[in-house]
C-alpha cells in the first residue's frame, strides 16, 4: 500500500525584491510504499531540504501534489496543518531540535500533550518506547546533560510516540560521532523492520546504505534510484558511491 | 594614517550596526545627563535664595541631584552590562579574526569616547533648552514669580560633564577588565551556554514569604505616626528583601510545584507555559524584582507628594483661617477682646475693610486618654500623657462659627483629630457627658502635625466654669505642669495677597514697637492695662505661611515627579532590554515548537501569554505592595498634618492608573520589537 505519493512537485522561489526566480524543484515524482525505508541523496543545493520541507507541510509547493495515504497535504487548510503534521508525521532532525527547557521525558511527550492525550496514556506509551531506545534511565535529564547520540534517540522517541504514518528524518546522523551514528542507523533498521515507514534525507553514504532504496536528486528532479534487492549493506554502499560519482561528473540519466 | 582612522571608524560602525541595542542606551544617557543638569541648574539658581521658602527648594534639589547621580551610575552600568553580554560574540569574532585584546580595547575606548562625548553634549544641550521650561513649572508649583530671560549655569554644565565623564570612564574600565579576563572561545560562545534548570531554593523562598509577610504586617499594624516613621524603612527593607526572594526563589518553587502535579502539568495549555516560565523566571527574576521595586517607588513618591500638595489648601485653611492671627497668654478677662479691637482699629486706619473677625480663649489639657475616658495623668511622662485637648466655651465657639449654638449642661461638642469619636458619651474626669460632633469647622492649632501616639482634639463645653473645673481636674496630680489660659484673635481683611502681607508687617511692627514708626504708634495706641502682655505674643500671617507651605510642598512635589520620571525611565529601559533578550532566546524555541507540531497561532498565543505574565507580574506586585503600604503612609501623612484619606486614596488610584497606562504603552511598543525579532 502506498503511504506517500509525490506527483510533479515543483517549487520556485522568488527573491525578496521580485525579479530573480530560483527553481528549487522542477518536477519530482516518486512513491513510498508502506514499510519502506527510503533515503534521498543529493548535493547541497539539489533541492533536498526544500523537498523535505514540503513533505513536512512546512512549506507550500508551487505546483504538483503530495499525497499522504491519499490525502493531498498541500490542500490542507492552514488551521489544521499543525494538527495534521502532529498526528501523521514524525520528525528527526540533524540538530535534534529538543527544547532545553524540557527534560527528555517532556520533550518526548510534547506532541502527545499538544494532541491533548491524558497523562495516563502518555506514560503507557512512553514506557515501551523509552525501553526500546535505551533511554529509560535518562528521562529525567535535560538535553544539555546528555550526549548527542542520546539526544537523537530522545528525538526519535518523540517522533515515534505518536505512531506516525511516516517518519521524516533530515540528516539524522549529521551531528553524531561514528559510534552514535552506527547505533542510530541500527535503530532505524530495527524500527523499519517492525513496520515503520521511514523517509530520510542524507548526505552520508553510510546512512543511505542502510535503507532499502536510495533516490538521487539533482537539479530539482529525481535523477536516479537504486533498490537494495538482495545487496548487503557493503554492496549497496559501493553502488551508491559509484552512482554519486556519476551524478557528480554529470553522467546520463538512468544509467 | 590608515591605521589611525581604522579604530574610530570601526567604533562608529559598531554603534550604528547595533543601533537597536544602542539607541535606548544612548537615549538614557542623554536623558540622565539632562535631568542632572536641570536639577543642578535649579539648585544653583541665584534667584532662589532671595525668595521666601527658597531654601527648601534648594535643599530638595541638592538631595535630588545626589539621587539622580547615584541612580545614573546604576542604570548606565546595568544597561552597559546588557549591551556587552549581547556583543560578546562580535568581540570574540574580532579576537578570532586576529585582533589582539589591546586592539579590541582600542575599539571599546573609541566607542565609549564617542557615545560619552556625544551623549554628554546632547544631554547638556537638552538640559539647557529644557531647564527654563522645567524651572517655570517648578516656579508655578511653588508659586514663586517667574524671572524673565534665559540663563545657563556654567558650573552646572561643568559638574554634569564631570560626573558623567567619570561614569563613562568607570564603564570603560569595567568593560576592559571583562575583556581581559575572558578567553576568545568564551567570547565567541557568548550567550549560548547551556540553560541549566534552576534549582529550587526552598529556604530562600520561605525567607521571602516571611520577610514579605513581616513587612506587610508591620505596615498594617502600625498605629501612630511616630511608629510609622520609625518602622517605615524597616518595612520597606523587609518588603524589598521579600520581593527579591519571592521573585527569584518563590516563583521557581511555585512553578516546580505546579510541574510536579502531573494532571495539571501535562495539559496543552499549561505544559509549555509552566516550563517556559520556569526558564524565563530564572533569567528575569532579578530584573522583574527591580522593576517591581522601582514601580512601587514611583507610585509611592508621586502619590504622596501629589496628596501633600493637593491637601495643602485644606491644611492652610484649618491652620490659618484668618489673614492675621494672634496667640497670647490670656491673663485678663478682656485681653482677647481688646487685641481684636486693636487689630480692627489698625485695619480701619489703613483703610482696609474687615471681612471676618473672631476671638476666643482656650485651655490646653494634657491628659491620659483611654477608650472614651479622659483622666488626669498620674505623672508627667509619655505613657501617662497620651492626649491633648483644647477646651473652649460654647460662647467663644459660637462666635468663631458665627452661629447661635446651644449645649445642654451635660453635653459637649467633641472633635478627635484624624478620626470619628465612636460613642455617644464621654467620661471627662469622672463626669459623663453626651457627645455631639462639632457642628462646623474646628478651631485652629489642633490640626497640626500628629507626631506621636497622641489623641488630640477639641472639647466645646457649655460655660467657662466647666472649662476651669476641667483644667483644675486635669492637673490635680501634677500641678506644676498646669498651663495658663490662652487667647486667640483672628482677623481677615479685604485686599490682595500683597496688601495682606504688608498689613501683617505693619501689625508686627506696631505690636513689637518698631521705633521707626513712632508716629503710627501714637496714632493707634496699643491696648495697655492688666493682663495685656506683648512678651508672649505670636503673630501669624496666613499668606506667608501659605508661601512657605507652597515652597516646601511644591518643591517636594516637583522632586517627586522628577524622580518618578527617572524611575519610570529605568523601568522602561529594563523592560525594553528584557524583551529584546527574550526575543533572541525565544526565536529558536519558536521554530522548534512549530516543527514539532504546534501551529504558529498556538505558539504566538502561548508566547503572548507568557510575555504578558512576565510583564505585568511586577506591576501587579507593585499594586499589592501599595495596598499594604496604604495605611502606613496615611499615618505618615498625618505627621505632616494631612488627615484627608479620601484625597490620598484618590491620588494613589490616579497615580496608579496613569502609571499602568504608561506601562501598557511601553508594553505595546516593546512587544512590537519583540515580535519583530521572533518572526
Amino acid at each position: 500500500m502506498t503511504v506517500l505519493e509525490v506527483r510533479n512537485l515543483k517549487k520556485v522561489y522568488t527573491t525578496r525584491f521580485g525579479g530573480n526566480k530560483v527553481q528549487a524543484l522542477s518536477d519530482v515524482n516518486f512513491t513510498v510504499e508502506e514499510g519502506e525505508y527510503v533515503s534521498i541523496m543529493g548535493e547541497s543545493g539539489s533541492g533536498k531540504t526544500t523537498l523535505l520541507n514540503i513533505l513536512a507541510a512546512l512549506d507550500k509547493p508551487t505546483g504538483g501534489e503530495v499525497l499522504l495515504r491519499g490525502v493531498d497535504i498541500t490542500t490542507i487548510r492552514e488551521s489544521q496543518i499543525s494538527a495534521f503534521r502532529r498526528d501523521n508525521l514524525g520528525f528527526v532532525f540533524q540538530d535534534f531540535n529538543l527544547l532545553d527547557t524540557f527534560s527528555l521525558q517532556d520533550n518526548i511527550l510534547l506532541p502527545l500533550v499538544l494532541a491533548g492525550v491524558t497523562y495516563g496514556e502518555m506514560s503507557q506509551r512512553l514506557k515501551p518506547i523509552a525501553q526500546r531506545l535505551g533511554i529509560s534511565q535518562l528521562l529525567k535529564k535535560y538535553p544539555y546533560e546528555v550526549s548527542g547520540g542520546e539526544k537523537q534517540r530522545a528525538a526519535v522517541a518523540r517522533a515515534l510516540i505518536t505512531a506516525p504514518q511516516l517518519i521524516l528524518a533530515d540528516e539524522p546522523t549529521g551531528s553524531l560521532d561514528s559510534r552514535a551514528t552506527d547505533a542510530l542507523l541500527r535503530l532505524f533498521e530495527e524500527i523499519n523492520r517492525e513496520g515503520q515507514t521511514i523517509l530520510m534525507v542524507t548526505h552520508s553514504v553510510k546512512a543511505a546504505s542502510h535503507s532499502n532504496r536510495v533516490l538521487f536528486i539533482k537539479d530539482g528532479e529525481v535523477f536516479h534510484q537504486i533498490y537494495r534487492g538482495a545487496l548487503s549493506d557493503d554492496e549497496l554502499y559501493q553502488k551508491i558511491t559509484d552512482t554519486l560519482t556519476i551524478v557528480a561528473t554529470g553522467g546520463d540519466r538512468n544509467a | 594614517m590608515r591605521k589611525m582612522s581604522f579604530y574610530p571608524k570601526l567604533a562608529v560602525n559598531n554603534i550604528m550596526k547595533n543601533r537597536q541595542l544602542y539607541f535606548p542606551y544612548l537615549l538614557t544617557c542623554v536623558f540622565t545627563v539632562a535631568m542632572f543638569y536641570i536639577v543642578l541648574f535649579i539648585r544653583m539658581n541665584e534667584g532662589l535664595g532671595e525668595m521666601f521658602g527658597g531654601q527648601y527648594v534648594g535643599a530638595y534639589m541638592a538631595f535630588g541631584s545626589v539621587i539622580i547621580g547615584i541612580f545614573s551610575l546604576v542604570i548606565l552600568f546595568y544597561t552597559n552590562s546588557f549591551l556587552m553580554k549581547r556583543r560578546r560574540r562580535e568581540l570574540g569574532l574580532y579576537n578570532i579574526l586576529g585582533m589582539e585584546k589591546r586592539h579590541i580595547a582600542c575599539v571599546l575606548f573609541f566607542e565609549t569616547l564617542f557615545t560619552g562625548v556625544g551623549t554628554i553634549a546632547l544631554g547638556v544641550l537638552t538640559g539647557v533648552v529644557l531647564s527654563k521650561l522645567v524651572y517655570m513649572l517648578l516656579m508655578r508649583l511653588v508659586r514663586f514669580p517667574v524671572p524673565l530671560g534665559m540663563s545657563v549655569s556654567v558650573s552646572g554644565i561643568f559638574a554634569s560633564c564631570g560626573l558623567f565623564a567619570v561614569i563613562f570612564l568607570l564603564i570603560l574600565l569595567y568593560n576592559l577588565w571583562h575583556i581581559r579576563l575572558s578567553k576568545p572561545i568564551e567570547l565567541l560562545r557568548g550567550n549560548q551556554v547551556g540553560q541549566k534548570e534552576p534549582k529550587t531554593k526552598a529556604l530562600l523562598a520561605i525567607l521571602g514569604l516571611i520577610t514579605l509577610a513581616g513587612g506587610y504586617i508591620l505596615a498594617i499594624m502600625v498605629k501612630s505616626p511616630i511608629e510609622a516613621m520609625l518602622w517605615f524603612f524597616i518595612a520597606v527593607i523587609l518588603v524589598i528583601i521579600g520581593t527579591y526572594c519571592l521573585f527569584t526563589a518563590g516563583s521557581i518553587a511555585l512553578l516546580k510545584i505546579l510541574r510536579s502535579n502531573k494532571s495539571y502539568y501535562y495539559k496543552t495549555r499549561h505544559f509549555i507555559s509552566v516550563s517556559s516560565m520556569l526558564h524565563r523566571m530564572k533569567q528575569n527574576a532579578v530584573g522583574l524584582a527591580n522593576i517591581c521595586i522601582l514601580s512601587t517607588m514611583v507610585l509611592v513618591t508621586v502619590s504622596t507628594t501629589v496628596t501633600l500638595y493637593a491637601g495643602m489648601e485644606d491644611f492652610i485653611d484649618t491652620m490659618y483661617p484668618y489673614d492675621i492671627s494672634l496667640n497670647f497668654n490670656e491673663q485678663g478677662e478682656a485681653a482677647a477682646a481688646s487685641y481684636t479691637a486693636y487689630l480692627q482699629e489698625i485695619a480701619a486706619e489703613e483703610g482696609h475693610e474687615v471681612t471676618s473677625v473672631t476671638w476666643y480663649d482656650y485651655w490646653t489639657l494634657a491628659v491620659h486618654y483611654q477608650d472614651g475616658n479622659v483622666m488626669p495623668p498620674m505623672d508627667y511622662d509619655q505613657i501617662q500623657i497620651n492626649g491633648h485637648f483644647l477646651v473652649v466655651t460654647l460662647e467663644d465657639y459660637s462666635r468663631f462659627l458665627g452661629k447661635d449654638l446651644a449645649l445642654a449642661q451635660d453635653e459637649v461638642f467633641l472633635y478627635i483629630a484624624g478620626g470619628e469619636y465612636p460613642a455617644d458619651t464621654i467620661s471627662l474626669f469622672g463626669e459623663s457627658y453626651r457627645v455631639t460632633a462639632c457642628p462646623g469647622k474646628i478651631i485652629p492649632q489642633t490640626q497640626g502635625a500628629r507626631v506621636s501616639d497622641y489623641t488630640s482634639g477639641v472639647i466645646v463645653v457649655p460655660d467657662q466654669e466647666t472649662a476651669e473645673r476641667f483644667c483644675d481636674l486635669a492637673f490635680a496630680n501634677i500641678e506644676s505642669y498646669r498651663s495658663d489660659v490662652k487667647g486667640y484673635a483672628g482677623l481677615s481683611i479685604e485686599g490682595s495677597t500683597e496688601e495682606k502681607k504688608t498689613f501683617y508687617d505693619l501689625v508686627c511692627d506696631l505690636i513689637y514697637g518698631n521705633p521707626d514708626l513712632e508716629e503710627r504708634l501714637q496714632a493707634i495706641p496699643k491696648p495697655e492695662g492688666e493682663g495685656i502682655d506683648y512678651e508672649w505674643m505670636n503673630i501669624q500671617s496666613r499668606q506667608l505661611n501659605a508661601d512657605e507651605c507652597y515652597a516646601m510642598y511644591g518643591a517636594f512635589l516637583f522632586l517627586g515627579i522628577f524622580l518618578g520620571l527617572l524611575f519610570l525611565m529605568a523601568t522602561i529601559l529594563i523592560m525594553y532590554y528584557k524583551q529584546v533578550t527574550e526575543g533572541y532566546d525565544d526565536r529558536a524555541r519558536f521554530e522548534i515548537l512549530q516543527k514539532v507540531g504546534m501551529s504558529p497561532a498556538e505558539v504566538r498565543s502561548s508566547i503572548r501569554s507568557q510575555v504578558l505574565t512576565v510583564f505585568f507580574l511586577p506591576l501587579t506586585a507593585a499594586g499589592v505592595h501599595i495596598c499594604f503600604a496604604f495605611s502606613m503612609i496615611v499615618k505618615i501623612l498625618e505627621a505632616f498634618g494631612l488627615y484627608n484619606i479620601p484625597l490620598f486614596l484618590l491620588s494613589t488610584a490616579a497615580t496608579f492608573a496613569i502609571f499602568a497606562l504608561i506601562y501598557l504603552l511601553v508594553y505595546a511598543l516593546t512587544a512590537r520589537v519583540y515580535y519583530k525579532i521572533v518572526r
